[in-house]
């Protein structure tokens, strides 16, 4: 199978301040369904969620590498659905200090300093990206 | 059952997402445009737009797996007093639970979701700046509503607690 590479008109759509929609499934088969602040580009074939408290969404990615990110660009009546497999987990370097950066911009923001800790940059390759348009027209 | 206060969190609330999973373990993400809770207290049903994802179906009859997040604000058990709306929006549980049965949305679900969309624009064009037209496209007439039995419910408001079963 090709490598999947990200289309480079959703990179702006990571960084819309919109949160995403992140899906995981434990190893006895029940999905999980959380929100994040924002997903990250880390290159062209991989993405980085932040690992804070999200503890169930953790657990499941350890026990099944699958998830499914969902990220909206309501003013283009688009979602980005991004299936991702698990690459690797980081505590430091560029990745990680950038993620802790704008984490912190965005607690000071919603008044949660004290509860936005950023644990792990937790990195995942991109497994497919398709655009659903649901416009006036579709 | 659902207790009282989150039933009432659930009439209040704007966002809700839910996940499936296929038969490879694959997870799914679906966008919810409005939800209503049975009368017993029991059941949750879902009501999804003429777009709704062409795995929906098939994932659910293949396992029945079903999990919805709904975030909120003001209203759930962790409202401020006064309301706080910068932060109160923060409010979020996930329900849990096995497919049970669908049917063609009708007038009573649109109604339902028209309800949704009103409340979505009042709180996020202000906040994100989004249009008029953006907000309405995300909350057409619903196509399907999906029921499933409410198995377990977990506080998702984000902090220490998340995570955190809420007893039914």
């Amino acid at each position: 199978m090709g490598e999947v590479r990200l289309p480079d008109e959703i990179r702006p759509v990571m960084e819309n301040g919109i949160p995403a929609q992140v899906g995981t499934c434990s190893a006895d088969g029940t999905p999980n369904a959380t929100d994040i602040s924002r997903v990250y580009y880390v290159d062209s074939e991989h993405l980085a969620l932040s690992n804070q408290f999200f503890s169930k969404t953790i657990r499941n990615i350890r026990e099944n590498p699958r998830a499914c990110v969902n990220l909206n660009d309501l003013e283009a009546f688009t979602c980005w659905v991004v299936h991702l497999e698990f690459d690797r987990s980081e505590t430091d370097g560029p990745i990680f200090d950038a993620m802790d950066m704008q984490i912190e911009a965005i607690a000071s923001m919603t008044g949660m300093s004290n509860v936005f800790k950023l644990k792990a940059a937790d990195i995942y390759r991109v497994t497919s990206v398709e655009k659903i348009e649901y416009g006036p027209a579709s | 059952m659902i207790p009282e206060e989150i039933v009432t969190f659930l009439e209040g609330a704007t966002v809700g997402f839910a996940a499936t999973r296929d038969a490879h373990l694959v997870p799914h993400i679906h966008f919810v445009a409005g939800w209503i809770v049975g009368d017993d207290r029991k059941t949750i049903t879902c009501f999804f737009p003429p777009n709704y994802s062409k795995v929906l179906m098939p994932s659910l009859q293949d396992n029945g797996q079903f999990a919805l997040t709904v975030l909120g604000s003001t209203s759930g058990p962790k409202a401020s007093k006064p309301p706080r709306p910068d932060v109160d929006f923060h409010e979020c549980y996930q329900f849990k639970g096995d497919y049970a049965t669908s049917r063609l949305a009708n007038a009573a679900d649109a109604a339902v979701v028209e309800r949704k969309g009103e409340s979505f624009r009042k709180l996020f064009v202000p906040l994100f700046g989004f249009s008029e037209e953006a907000c309405a496209a995300r909350f057409k007439k619903p196509a399907l509503a999906m029921t499933f039995p409410v198995r377990d419910i977990f506080d998702q408001t984000p902090g220490p607690g998340a995570g955190r079963r809420v007893e039914t």
